[in-house]
């Protein structure tokens, strides 16, 4: 089974590193700097989504967008014109649901299936082979392709049909988002009440308010050691990609709205440019006070 | 060539209704019933019928999508309207996607503006309702004796999709009132004012709003809570509003707590509840009765 990877930004490049420990690897990106620093590493490079296509029986794919994938498949030289009845494409991108159903629907006319399998852990969990990945797909494809995920790491669940990945996704991010919001401003009082920024982080993490935030942003924040780079633009999109789903299923998300309020502003006030831990700089200005001791 | 109506429900039927008592009218809505209560008007056969008769088509419908399927779906009427004829759209629409619905009518030489309307269908029998205009002078010019017809608040808002933009800066508004309004009430009731003077207090004061005066006061208060509009209807337009806000990144924090509000009620009591029923689950949920046992 040959595999082929499509999109060696910050967090396919990790998985597509990830790979290339236990096989050898075919990779594509429209920034040919990233493809010669693979090269350079032993992968080998298509020509084009297209040539990778033919070459290869399974293509993964991490881009920023669904409308990304669209054209990585579709698009000109798109692995469409290379993609044959029984070959399998798996979609790490965190996209949009509805149109991964989509473009699902499109490759089965042409036989060929399609997996979501978004990720969670950032690119050092992808490298560490501890991230999580959240599938969906038929059954039988995800059977199929057990051994891919293995390579990749132990910890895939399968959620259900097509988009249903993304899905989880999107409901991770909302959570982790609030998470991140809810920390920091309650952070905010107890540096407001005298309270030093390491007794928080020590009491924080032992107690029931511990979550991803409390246990790495926090530490970071207090030490001014530096952050996971995580576009904001990105959590944005991610953000409204979500509350757009509940919408839709007419479940409220009072507290996510909320969030992607904070985010849709900070997204204004900083920049598109922005990392995602500088929401705290806006927090500091929202609550007359500094993250630090 | 004449003046047609399209769409008879609670809205349209009082604004055709306005046009009728000053002149001729020809009338369409998928409803035989409603197109008989219209007495006096020449009830079309169809809604292409009643295009292919008239110059100018006004159109009042629960949604744009509505609009949408009249205009362009099966039996789609835009094959029988003429060019140079004017479709005046009084639904509370999506801006967005009637811009979509005007460009289409405007390749066959079809003319299209917004003016959806807002006072409710008493505005529109007393002939006060507020109209608010979207197209260019010309048209607004052009419509504002028809329009005049229906009452004398029309309120030229801008370019095409600006009335349906100003409605639904107008309905978020009043949304986010009413809930407001049962908060207020509620903690003023918790704390020993009795809802009727706080109302009373609050109608006089900075915090006066439509809401309290011809809403919480009149009917809430007395229990009166069939308003005829429902908390579906409601969310839908709180929802378009937020949408737009969304669409042109505004961060649109309060409208969405608004919305989810309205969200978390349709889950609970039914889209088809009538939207002051809010009234009682914000008093269950702030442990007061504002809304008084009228024993039913």
């Amino acid at each position: 089974m040959k595999l082929g990877y499509i999109g060696l930004g910050a967090m396919g490049g990790a998985l597509a590193r990830r790979l290339m420990e236990s096989g050898p690897l075919t990779v594509f990106d429209l920034n040919a700097e990233l493809c010669a620093d693979f090269a350079a590493e032993g992968a080998e490079v298509a020509e084009s989504a297209a040539a990778m296509a033919v070459a290869c029986d399974v293509v993964l794919l991490c881009l920023p967008r669904s409308a990304n994938v669209r054209a990585a498949i579709f698009g000109p030289d798109g692995l469409a014109e290379g993609l044959t009845p029984g070959k399998l494409v798996i979609d790490q991108t965190s996209g949009d649901p509805s149109e991964t159903r989509n473009m699902a629907a499109e490759l089965a006319e042409r036989g060929v299936e399609m997996l979501d399998a978004p990720v969670s852990g950032g690119a050092k969990g992808a490298l560490a082979g501890t991230i999580a990945m959240m599938i969906g797909g038929a059954d039988a494809t995800y059977a199929r392709a057990v051994p891919v995920f293995d390579r990749i790491g132990p910890n895939h669940t399968f959620c259900g049909p097509i988009g249903s990945g993304q899905v989880l996704k999107l409901v991770n991010n909302t959570i982790s988002t609030c998470n991140r919001f809810a920390m920091l401003e309650g952070v905010a009082v107890g540096v407001k009440n005298g309270i030093a920024m390491e007794t928080m982080v020590e009491v924080l993490n032992a107690g029931g308010a511990r979550s991803k935030s409390s246990e790495t942003m926090l530490p970071a924040l207090a030490r001014g050691l530096p952050q996971p780079q995580f576009a904001l633009a990105l959590m944005l999109k991610d953000l409204n990609l979500a509350t757009q789903l509940a919408m839709d299923s007419g479940a409220p998300l009072h507290f996510g709205q909320l969030a992607r309020a904070m985010l849709q502003a900070a997204s204004n006030e900083l920049g598109p440019e922005a990392n995602i831990d500088e929401i705290s700089k806006l927090v500091e200005a929202q609550a007359g006070m500094l993250f630090r001791d | 060539m004449g003046i047609g109506y399209i769409g008879l429900g609670n809205m349209g039927a009082p604004l055709a209704r306005r046009l009728l008592a000053a002149g001729p009218l020809t009338v369409y809505d998928r409803s035989a019933e409603a197109c008989a209560a219209l007495t006096g008007a020449e009830v079309a056969e169809s809604a292409a019928a009643l295009a292919g008769a008239c110059d100018t088509v006004l159109l009042c419908l629960p949604t744009s999508r509505h609009v949408e399927g009249l205009l362009f779906g099966e039996d789609g009427i835009s094959g029988a309207l003429r060019p140079g004829s004017m479709v005046i759209d009084q639904t509370s629409g999506d801006p967005i996607l009637s811009r979509k619905l005007a460009a289409r009518l405007a390749e066959q030489g079809v003319e299209m503006i917004d003016a959806p309307v807002t006072g409710g269908p008493e505005g529109a029998n007393a002939g006060t309702i507020a109209m608010l205009v979207g197209g260019t002078e010309a048209q607004f010019a052009r419509v504002a004796p028809i329009l005049a017809a229906i009452s004398p608040n029309a309120i030229h808002a801008g370019d095409f999709g600006t009335g349906y933009v100003a409605k639904l800066a107008n309905n978020l508004m009043f949304s986010a009132q009413r809930l407001m309004t049962f908060e207020v009430v509620a903690m003023a009731a918790k704390n020993g004012l009795k809802p009727e003077k706080a109302v009373e207090i609050l109608s006089r004061g900075s915090a006066r709003n439509f809401f309290l005066e011809h809403t919480m006061a009149p009917r809430v208060l007395t229990g009166k809570l069939d308003s005829g509009f429902t908390l579906g209807l409601a969310h839908k337009d709180v929802r378009l509003a937020t949408e737009l806000g969304i669409a042109s990144d505004v961060t649109m924090m309060f409208g969405n707590l608004v919305r989810e509000f309205y969200t978390m009620c349709i889950n609970e009591i039914g889209r088809d509840a009538q939207v002051n029923e809010v009234a009682r689950i914000v008093d269950r949920m702030s442990g007061t009765q504002v809304v008084p046992d009228t024993g039913d």
